[in-house]
């Protein structure tokens, strides 16, 4: 079964490259490590035969809304995250059960000191009733 | 040509497996020697001796492939542990020297060992037995390629780890491996089987592939019962795949399925190793299952079914599987049998048990009742609850469906 891992940060506190906590600033050593789990992270994942992908996102400023106005697509700016949680970075994974979601998430949530959300992907597969 | 690739890959694995030892890399040889088949046959020509051909071919990468481990371990080991010749040549001595079919067999089980978890096992079992590329299995079970050699890869590597052999299990441990690869190809089955729009033309490839398995192991094993079942299972199910999707994608449920469209051929097939199995001995849950297919593929029209039969069925396969969700079709065919009040009842025994916590088929089923009952608004309402709940998209679009036309009339 797929699940999307998600991944939210402050994004005030990414300038100082704490993902979680809105003071914190990382020390070098810190950030160095926090790298080092990342790819750890993700290279175990890919040898388990269970990462199907995962990106991480620009920052927000970069955001486009694009929506359907008197039938014709609108492009514009924004919007610009007031929000104190805005969606950082995403994973799927495909994994025997739930449980074993869970676990993976909560390795992620500590590499990126900060909550992280799961949530099932929807099957195209399905049984008459 | 492809048939025959796919039907002498088990085989030429098998001979290797049991020549050199080394599962793993004896299993990437013969993949390499189906990609050469594959590449060459079709530009020059078939060679006289297939199966010769592919043993050749795969025992030359064997060679190659254990010259580099054992450089590998030299490397690594610095002469602290010698290999012994006796580990790349080890037929072990208690095992026969069997025929092609046993081999087979003997592969099935360590494709479906215990250590693994279904998703490798599934993975394996698609590669090494039924001789699919790794491209192939990925496309069907929608992963990418690379998480599925990885998953093949690391499968291979756990099997070593627990030392799992190319040897046929005691007979203690027999029957309990035997369930695993059933277990295996049902899984198989119904990742094809439960696709709908899109993707279903390769996942429904996995339908006619584990039909393909499980009709190799009823000739291997003709006398176990439940392998017939399990077959006959697959059949009788399969021949409604071309009725369970309507024109844009949606499920069609039983009751509307034009039943003009089921396959007869394998609905006769299924019903005749059936009835060759059934009175053998107690029957296990695949040939129940198969049978309560059996009383559906019989009836001509809905109307018709023999719901008694099914409940009934339905009645001996709740005591066997103490498996909430048996009880909740055995609450429908009680419900088209006594009235929607007596299914309702047997659906109320279960809708406490734990294993039904978060589950849709609960409500999908509450909701059935109750719209058989006439009770539109909280039909809708256990409807839409199932909706919420399941992580299926046609599942979810049928039941809003029914949601909707409730609401509307």
């Amino acid at each position: 079964m797929k699940y999307m891992i998600m991944t939210f940060g402050d994004a005030s506190a990414w300038d100082t490259l704490g993902l979680g906590a809105t003071e914190a600033t990382w020390s070098p050593e810190e950030v160095a490590e926090h790298f080092r789990s990342m790819s750890a992270f993700y290279a175990d994942l890919a040898a388990s035969g269970e990462m199907v992908t995962g990106f991480g996102l620009a920052d927000p400023s970069h955001t486009t809304t694009v929506e359907i106005r008197d039938g014709r697509p609108v492009a514009s700016d924004g919007p610009y995250a007031e929000a104190k949680e805005v969606l950082a970075g995403f994973g799927v994974i495909d994994v025997a059960s739930h449980d074993r979601a869970v676990e993976l998430a909560a390795r992620f949530a500590a590499i990126v000191h900060t909550r992280v959300e799961l949530r099932p992907i929807m099957d195209d597969a399905g049984r008459e009733m | 040509m492809e048939d025959l690739l796919r039907e002498l890959a088990p085989q030429v694995l098998a001979a290797l497996t049991r020549r050199y030892g080394h599962f793993d890399l004896a299993e990437e040889a013969v993949q390499e020697a189906l990609l050469a088949a594959a590449t060459q046959w079709p530009e020059q020509g078939m060679p006289d001796n297939p199966p010769g051909w592919m043993t050749t071919v795969a025992t030359r990468r064997m060679t190659d492939l254990l010259r580099s481990e054992q450089a590998r371990r030299r490397r690594e080991q610095q002469e602290a542990l010698r290999v012994l010749p006796a580990d790349l040549l080890s037929p072990a001595a208690d095992v026969s020297p069997a025929g092609d079919a046993d081999d087979t067999l003997l592969l099935l089980f360590l494709c479906c060992h215990p250590a693994l978890n279904p998703p490798a096992q599934v993975a394996l079992t698609l590669r090494a037995v039924g001789g699919l590329t790794t491209a192939e299995i990925a496309r069907a079970l929608l992963l990418p390629e690379a998480t599925l050699a990885q998953r093949i890869s690391r499968a291979k590597k756990r099997i070593l780890e627990v030392g799992g052999r190319f040897r046929m299990p005691d007979d203690r441990d027999r029957a309990r491996r035997l369930d695993v690869v059933l277990h295996v190809l049902y899984l198989i089955f119904n990742e094809g089987y439960t696709a709908t729009a899109g993707e279903s033309l390769h996942r429904g490839e996995l339908c006619a592939e584990a039909i393909r398995l499980a009709r190799m192991v009823h000739r291997l094993l003709p006398d176990v019962p439940e392998v017939s079942g399990l077959l006959a299972e697959m059949l009788l199910t399969d021949a409604r795949r071309p009725a369970r999707i309507g024109p844009d994608g949606e499920l069609v449920p039983l009751a509307e399925q034009d039943r003009g469209r089921w396959n007869r051929v394998m609905i006769d097939e299924g019903i005749a190793l059936l009835t060759d199995a059934l009175p053998r001995k107690r029957p296990g849950p695949y040939q129940l299952q198969a049978a309560i297919a059996a009383v559906h593929a019989e009836a001509r029209r809905f109307e018709d079914t023999d719901w008694a039969q099914i409940a009934a069925l339905y009645q001996v396969l709740d005591q066997l599987a103490d498996n909430p969700v048996v009880t909740l079709n055995r609450a429908v065919a009680v419900a088209m049998l006594s009235g929607p009040a007596a299914g309702l009842a047997v659906l109320e025994t279960v809708a406490g048990d734990q294993r039904m916590a978060g589950h849709h088929r609960l409500h999908a089923v509450r909701g059935h009742l109750l719209e058989e009952a006439g009770e539109r608004a909280a039909a809708a309402a256990e409807y839409r609850a199932a909706a919420r709940l399941t992580t299926s998209l046609p599942e979810r679009r049928y039941l809003l469906t029914r949601a909707a036309r409730l609401d509307v009339r």
